[in-house]
């Protein structure tokens, strides 16, 4: 009797051992901010790319500051809405947000309704960032907002006229350049267009195999980088400046879409992406003009301005979000999950001290106005 | 059997010399003297019927011509020099292939001269010249849903183009519609009717378009505005301050409108802007008044001639209309003029005729302004009820006309010395009663200065007069858009040329908020309306509402990077 009670205690106490990083963070108070999310990017029910922030948001326990709720990856976004098939058309943002992010603006095509596995370029249903909208945000952004904005929002389909006044906004200038590294350079995943812009460019068949890096202009030129030009895929590393703002010194693979960015003279790098090439990659390159390494997060000096040179929020497949563990958990995540490395090991750990740093400064503004 | 042979041989040469001359010829006269002649008199305002009716006789009178050529080529040609005859044919063969390939490459240099702009109709119509194969890709990549082509495949030419198009839309995925139509000759109803029943049954844009974008798909551009009324209602629209032939003036909301005699794409701005009455001083007898008669009529317009009547009882009948009321004659003679003054202020008009142009500068037809005092009489025949002088000492001359109950109010002209006082005198004077009669004592300078203010205040700029920054585009002579501007262009434009009110579109993501703030302490200290309108989505309607019956000039204040748009948005009409 004794011995059952004591197996029963163990297998209570296990129990309450594995759950406790889920009563943690049941019992952690939340952080009410008021977030204004913008996705245009959204043609499927799976929110791909915001649901990344979505995650940190349920993970760090941010709730509406309105009604306190967690906010709902679904409904909680301005962009297109594949439920009711169309997209919002009036960024109605409550003066002086606490975070406001620039998910994505490349919107809604129409061959991506089908799934678009191929890449394939179509009609254009919904989609760029709207001189309206960018007015918007930057109307409702206080001293103490938080603004982020993620690639792709100056690229295509968005009108260069927008674009020009959002670098001159946030101080920073594309190139002209986005690229992405491929473990293979015949998989379905490189999309279709990449391969027929090369062939019309260059009249040859792409014929590439194994893993490459590519690139691809504002023109539609496409550089192919092969395996034999390169050493490694994308690392990302932080600056100095990155370490000493988030404590960390992790660094990762980055494995998706990114544009290559000039800072301006008010924005300063606190991540940094570096290409692992050969001499003949590197060679080639030089030939385009284009860097081997570059900014991946660009911080203002002054203001809480971010500026993310990638797919950062985009992670293939959500995760349970509602537990406490020590940070290590991430990189052991990182391990299992391979291709969002950066998810785990940069982007969760960023966003955190961003949070952090937003709900600060909402407090000391309302401790200033009170 | 010789004979036959030499007949069959003498008729060949005439048919191939009357063929080849008749088009190469054709193709050119059509080029270069019939499709200008058609434009110089749409410009004087012709209708669609009479120009047609002109161009029919042009073309036949072409044949005819071609067929008398034809004839001295046989009886002084053919029959004296054979050899001379055949080397002309040959010429003129030549000259028909030419012409046609020209024609077949619709981007030859000749063709690209002749070919008409795109022009837009509210949301779903374009207007246009032929599509080559990127113009149909762009449309695809734009939205439209189809092409309505008016190309006739009874021209050799149009009908290569036309199944050059239709296989070009198959590649592209864009319907052609095609509804051949024939310019000046021929009857086109069917045609017409089939693209009225197809934009009426299936939503979506068009691009409608014939070979040079001109003629034919004026005609459809008509047709289309008719069908499409009722979608119109729906949509906000501006109206111009300006015609062709002289200002137009809105009253009660715009319902009433009283402008000169319109141009055919006037006429098409009035449809647009739902004008459903037309008020016309113009004799109903005149070969004008039966032109009025026939458009009337053919857009469903009511048409009232008031020739006969007093300004009065023209201007009592059109503000108790419910529908909107166009109002016209064939300028903006003194006639509408006089109906300006007793639609916006309610009392009867000056007799101009009594002040000599050279002493006298007016304002509407109810100010008038002079550095010459005129005497008691004339200012009474003229009905002046409020005088202003501006002197360096009261007139006592005036006592006795404020006896009579003529309002008489003093101002020392020693203060007057700059832009911003002189502005803001006439502020302070406001809209007086009656028609109001402005001395100043001094300087013709000071009267040229006050009279040009006051006509910006009330009217509009003079482009002749006004003075203007580098950063400032005129839109209409009473709209103008630039760049912010700093204390000197506050003085030197804004007050100089009397300009009424201030609109700032301010887009937060190219001004600065000192740079607003500094905009409005101007406006302010200067006592110039201002009002600011936030470049979010709707900032085209609120523009509107604002823009829609204010008088006098208005000055907006654009970024530079949207100009191109803001153009559009003020002059959609």
């Amino acid at each position: 009797m004794k011995n059952r009670f004591k197996t029963w205690m163990i297998y209570l106490l296990l129990a309450f051992i594995l759950c406790l990083p889920l009563f943690v963070w049941f019992w952690k108070p939340s952080t009410p901010l008021n977030l204004v999310v913008i996705d245009k990017t959204v043609p499927l029910d799976d929110f791909r790319e915001h649901l990344g922030l979505f995650w940190v948001l349920h993970h760090t326990k941010v709730v509406d500051d309105e009604d306190k709720k967690l906010y709902e990856k679904e409904v909680d976004y301005y962009g297109y809405h594949p439920e009711r098939s169309e997209g919002d058309d009036v960024l109605e943002v409550e003066e002086s947000p606490d975070l406001i992010y620039v998910a994505d603006t490349y919107g809604v095509y129409e061959a991506d309704f089908d799934g678009n596995f191929t890449g394939e370029r179509s009609e254009k249903i919904y989609g760029g960032l709207t001189f309206f909208e960018w007015n918007r945000i930057l109307a409702s952004k206080s001293e103490h907002t938080t603004l982020i904005v993620e690639f792709n929002t100056i690229q295509s389909p968005t009108e260069e006229n927008v674009r020009s006044i959002v670098e001159r906004n946030l101080s920073i200038q594309w190139t002209g350049w986005i690229g992405r590294y491929f473990p293979d350079l015949d998989d379905i995943e490189v999309p279709i267009w990449l391969k027929t812009n090369y062939e019309k460019q260059t009249n040859n068949e792409w014929t590439f195999k194994g893993p490459g890096l590519t690139f691809v202009n504002e023109n539609d030129y496409v550089v192919v980088l092969e395996e034999e030009d390169i050493t490694g895929s994308v690392k990302f590393y932080w600056t100095e400046l990155g370490k000493s703002h988030y404590n960390e010194k992790r660094e990762s693979e980055y494995s998706y879409w990114f544009d290559i960015i000039e800072p301006g003279p008010e924005m300063e790098a606190e991540g940094m992406y570096s290409l692992m090439l050969t001499d003949t990659g590197e060679e080639i390159l030089n030939e385009h003009e284009i860097p081997t390494t570059f900014p991946a997060i660009l911080k203002h000096k002054e203001e809480s301005i971010y500026y993310f040179a990638g797919d950062f929020a985009d992670i293939k497949q959500d995760h349970w979000a509602k537990w406490v563990l020590p940070s290590p958990i991430y990189s052991l995540m990182a391990i299992l999950n391979k291709d969002e490395q950066f998810f785990w090991e940069v982007y969760i750990p960023l966003m955190k001290v961003i949070l952090h740093e937003a709900n600060s400064q909402k407090t000391s503004s309302q401790s200033v106005g009170a | 059997m010789g004979k036959i042979k030499n007949r069959l041989i003498t008729f060949i040469v005439w048919f191939i010399f009357l063929g080849s001359f008749g088009f190469a010829g054709g193709g050119l006269f059509l080029l270069f003297a019939v499709v200008p002649f058609e434009e110089m008199l749409v410009q004087r305002g012709y209708t669609q019927t009479q120009i047609d009716d002109v161009l029919k006789y042009v073309v036949f009178g072409w044949i005819a011509f071609g067929f008398i050529v034809s004839f001295l080529f046989y009886l002084f040609v053919w029959k004296r020099k054979k050899k001379w005859a055949l080397g002309i044919t040959a010429v003129t063969v030549l000259a028909a292939v030419s012409v046609l390939l020209m024609f077949i490459r619709t981007d030859s240099a000749l063709i690209a001269m002749s070919r008409g702009d795109f022009q837009q109709t509210g949301e779903r119509f374009t207007f246009g010249p032929y599509p080559e194969e990127e113009l149909l890709i762009q449309l695809k990549e734009e939205g439209y849903v189809g092409v309505i082509t008016l190309l006739s495949p009874t021209l050799p030419f149009e009908n290569q183009l036309l199944q050059q198009e239709i296989e070009r839309g198959e590649k592209v995925g864009m319907p052609i519609h095609s509804f051949p139509m024939l310019p000046w000759v021929g009857d086109n109803t069917e045609s017409i009717n089939g693209i009225k029943s197809l934009v009426s049954s299936e939503e979506g844009k068009f691009y409608i378009h014939c070979y040079l974008g001109k003629h034919r798909v004026d005609m459809v551009k008509q047709v289309i505005m008719s069908v499409t009324d009722a979608e119109l209602e729906q949509r906000t629209t501006i109206f111009p301050s300006d015609f062709q032939r002289g200002p137009v003036y809105l009253f009660n909301d715009a319902k009433v409108i009283v402008g000169p005699y319109p141009t055919r794409e006037e006429w098409g701005i009035l449809i647009r802007n739902r004008v459903k009455e037309i008020v016309s001083f113009i004799d109903p007898d005149s070969s004008r008044g039966k032109e009025l008669k026939e458009i009337a009529e053919s857009s469903d317009l009511v048409l009232t001639t008031v020739s006969n009547q007093s300004l009065e009882q023209v201007a009592s009948y059109v503000q108790e209309l419910d529908e909107k009321v166009y109002v016209t004659d064939f300028r903006s003679d003194s006639t509408l003029l006089d109906l300006e003054t007793i639609l916006r202020r309610s009392h009867e008009p000056i007799n101009r005729s009594l002040f000599s142009s050279e002493e006298a500068k007016f304002i509407g037809s109810w100010g008038v302004i002079s550095s010459s005092l005129f005497d008691q009489d004339t200012l009474r025949e003229a009905g002046i009820k409020t005088v202003i002088t501006v002197t360096s000492q009261a007139i006592s001359s005036l006592e006795a006309l404020k006896e009579e109950g003529v309002q008489v109010l003093s101002f020392s002209n020693e203060t007057l010395d700059t832009s911003a006082s002189q502005y803001e005198f006439l502020q302070s004077i406001g809209e007086e009663s009656g028609p109001v009669y402005l001395y100043v004592e001094g300087t013709e300078e000071l009267v040229t200065s006050l009279h040009r203010m006051m006509q910006g205040l009330y009217y509009g700029i003079d482009e002749e007069e006004g003075q203007f920054p580098s950063t400032v585009s005129v839109v209409e002579y009473d709209l103008l858009t630039g760049a912010p501007l700093d204390e000197k262009q506050w003085e030197d434009f804004v007050l100089f040329n009397g300009v009424k009110e201030v609109i700032f579109l301010y887009a937060p993501s190219i001004h600065s908020e000192d740079l607003v703030a500094q905009q409005e302490e101007l406006a302010s200290r200067y006592q110039v309306s201002f009002t600011m309108i936030p470049m979010f989505e709707d900032y085209r309607e609120q523009l509107y509402e604002k823009l829609q019956g204010l008088k006098g000039t208005k000055y907006i204040i654009a970024p530079e990077e949207v100009k191109e748009e803001l153009m559009d948005v003020l002059t959609d009409y």
